[in-house]
C-alpha cells in the first residue's frame, strides 16, 4: 500500500501520466467529434502516418538531413566559441570586443538577419551554418567566459607551483573545470540553432537535393496534409527530447558524478 | 639534520599597494630565516602579520620586492616541485579526479622517470598512508574536510618535495581531527627528511609541531623572536602549559588585547 501511494507522489510517474492523458484526449476529442478529425488527426493516425511516412517515404532521411546539418553546426559553432573565449582570456581587447558583439547579437534572432544571410551567401549549406553558428556561438561564449573566471585560483596555483606547462594546465585543468558552464552555453546553444535551422527551412525552402524535416513540414502543409505535419512535429518533438536526454546523461556522468553541479 | 640549509630567505621585503588608497601596507620588512633539512619550522604570528604572503613568496607563486629566496644555496626563482605549498581550502584537490587521480596527477605532469605502474603503485601507497585506501575512488566531493587535507598531504608528499609550505592547512578543522592530521604530517615529514614551513596563528599547534618557532611582529613586520621548541619529546602538562605562556605573552608585546589560544 505504501509503496503504491510512493508511486503515485513519484514526480516522473506524475508526468508520464499527465503525458498519458493528453494523449488520450487527443485520441478521442477528434475521434468523438469534439473537434475536426481533419484539423486535428487522433493521435493513433498520427503516428501510423510517422511510420508509414519513415518507412516509405523520404522522412527519414530529410530528418537525418536537418540532424546532420544542426550537428556540423553547433560543432563548428563550438570550435568557433572556444577558439574566442581563448582569445578573450589571453587578451583584454578582444574580450571586450567579443563583449560588445555578443551584447549586440545575443538578443538578435536569427531568422531575423536570415534574409541579409541568404544575401551574402545564397541558399546553401553555409548558410544555415552561418545562421546556427549565430545562435550558439553568443551564448556559448559568454557562458566560457563566465567559466574560465569562476575556475578557483586554487587550482591554478597548484598547477604554477607544481611547475606544469600552460598547454598541459589547459588540457588537464581549465578546460574541465569550465565544464558546467560549457554544458548550461551548449544546451542553450543548440536550442537555439535547431529552431532556428527548422524555421529556416520552413521558410525559405530547400538545402541541397531533398532538404530538411522543417522543409517537411512546409510541403505537408501546403498539400494541407496535417496528419502529416503533425508526423513531422512529432519527429521534431522526440528529438528533442533525445537530445534532452543526451544532456542528462553527460551531466550525470560529469559534472554530477564530481560534485559540481550548483544544487 | 645538518646544518647546511635548504631553504633560505634572505632579507625579504614586500610592500602591498593599499587599494583606493596612495598609502603603501609593508607586510614583510627584511625576513631572513634558514629552515635546515626536516626541520619543522612553525610561523606563528596574529592575522595580518604577513604570513601567508611570505609562504607564497617562499614557493615562488609571489615575487618579493627585495631579497632572496635560496634553495640548497642556489637562488630559487621559478616555482617547482621541490618547495611545495599546502592551502588550508578544502577545495585544493580536482573535483574530476578520483582520490587515487588527483594523488597521481603530479606524477603523470612533472618530468620523471616514473612508468604508469610505478605511479600508481606510489600513489596508492601513499594514500594507504595517510589511511584512505577505502577512498581511493572516491571523488573529493564524496570526502569529508579532514579527509580532503589527508589526500593533500598525499598529493603534496608522493613528489617528494625538499620543502612543504603549509598555510593553516587544519585551520578550518575539528578539534580531534586537527589532532590526527597535525600527528601524520609530522610523521611523514619526519619519514620523509621533508622541510617543512608551517603558518599558523594557533599556539598549541605551533608547540606541538615545531622544532623551531618563529615569532612575527604584524607592527613591524619583522621576525620578532625565534624559539627553538623545548617541548620535544618532553611534554609534561606544567611544562607544556609555562611554554605556552612563555610564547603568548612574547606574542602580547606586540598587541595585548587579543588572546590566541583557541
Amino acid at each position: 500500500m505504501n509503496n503504491i501511494k510512493k508511486i503515485i507522489k513519484n514526480d516522473t510517474f506524475q508526468s508520464v501520466l499527465w503525458i498519458c492523458a493528453l494523449l488520450a484526449l487527443w485520441e478521442i476529442a477528434p475521434r468523438c467529434g469534439w473537434v475536426s478529425s481533419y484539423l486535428l488527426p487522433p493521435f493513433s493516425k498520427v503516428v501510423s502516418t510517422l511510420w508509414e511516412q519513415l518507412r516509405t517515404n523520404n522522412l527519414a532521411l530529410m530528418t537525418w538531413n536537418s540532424l546532420q546539418l544542426v550537428l556540423i553546426g553547433t560543432l563548428v559553432s563550438m570550435a568557433i566559441a572556444i577558439v574566442a573565449a581563448f582569445l578573450c582570456m589571453w587578451c583584454k581587447p578582444i574580450e571586450n570586443l567579443f563583449k560588445a558583439l555578443c551584447t549586440i547579437f545575443n538578443p538578435l534572432p536569427g531568422m531575423a538577419i536570415m534574409p541579409l544571410i541568404l544575401m551574402w551567401f545564397g541558399l546553401s549549406t553555409g548558410s544555415m551554418i552561418a545562421l546556427m553558428a549565430h545562435g550558439v556561438v553568443w551564448p556559448l561564449v559568454t557562458e566560457l567566459l563566465a567559466g574560465f573566471r569562476s575556475v578557483p585560483k586554487i587550482y591554478r596555483e597548484y598547477a604554477k607551483n607544481i611547475g606544469v606547462d600552460v598547454a598541459t594546465e589547459t588540457r588537464t585543468i581549465l578546460l574541465i573545470a569550465i565544464m558546467p558552464y560549457f554544458l548550461s552555453g551548449l544546451r542553450i546553444g543548440w536550442g537555439r540553432a535547431w529552431r532556428a535551422l527548422i524555421s529556416a527551412e520552413m521558410v525559405f525552402g530547400i538545402v541541397g537535393s531533398l532538404g530538411g524535416i522543417g522543409y517537411y513540414i512546409f510541403i505537408q502543409r501546403a498539400y494541407g496534409n496535417l496528419t502529416k505535419v503533425m508526423a513531422g512535429v512529432l519527429v521534431i518533438v522526440i528529438i528533442g527530447i533525445l537530445i534532452e536526454q543526451i544532456f542528462r546523461q553527460i551531466e550525470k556522468h560529469t559534472i554530477e558524478k564530481w560534485g559540481m553541479t550548483n544544487d | 639534520m645538518t646544518n647546511e640549509p635548504v631553504l633560505s630567505m634572505r632579507n625579504i621585503k614586500k610592500v602591498f599597494s593599499m587599494p583606493d588608497e596612495h598609502d603603501k601596507l609593508q607586510v614583510l620588512q627584511g625576513i631572513s630565516l634558514d629552515v635546515a633539512k626536516g626541520e619543522f619550522v612553525c610561523i606563528l604570528g596574529y592575522s595580518g602579520c604577513g604570513k601567508s604572503t611570505l609562504l607564497r613568496i617562499a614557493s615562488r607563486l609571489e615575487q618579493q620586492d627585495e631579497g632572496e629566496i635560496l634553495l640548497n644555496g642556489k637562488p630559487y626563482l621559478t616555482p617547482s616541485k621541490e618547495v611545495l605549498m599546502l592551502f588550508q581550502d578544502f577545495n585544493q584537490l580536482f573535483p574530476w579526479m578520483t582520490v587515487l587521480k588527483n594523488v597521481m596527477y603530479p606524477l603523470k605532469h612533472i618530468k620523471n622517470d616514473y612508468s604508469k605502474a610505478e605511479i600508481i603503485e606510489k600513489a596508492e601507497s601513499i594514500i594507504d598512508l595517510v589511511g584512505l585506501s577505502k577512498f581511493k575512488n572516491s571523488y573529493p566531493h564524496e570526502l569529508s574536510g579532514g579527509m580532503k587535507q589527508r589526500i593533500a598531504v598525499a598529493r603534496a608528499l608522493v613528489v617528494q618535495p625538499q620543502v612543504l609550505l603549509m598555510d593553516e592547512p587544519f585551520a578550518a578543522l575539528d578539534a580531534t581531527t586537527r589532532a590526527n592530521l597535525q600527528e601524520l604530517t609530522k610523521r611523514m615529514c619526519a619519514e620523509n627528511d621533508v622541510s617543512v614551513l608551517f603558518v599558523t596563528h594557533n599556539v598549541e599547534e605551533a608547540i606541538l609541531l615545531g622544532d623551531r618557532i618563529v615569532i612575527m611582529n604584524n607592527q613591524t613586520g619583522k621576525i620578532e623572536q625565534i624559539l627553538e621548541n623545548k617541548m620535544r619529546g618532553n611534554r609534561s602538562k606544567q611544562e607544556m602549559d609555562s611554554f605556552v605562556g612563555e610564547v603568548i605573552e612574547i606574542l602580547n608585546e606586540q598587541q595585548k588585547s587579543v588572546s590566541l589560544v583557541s
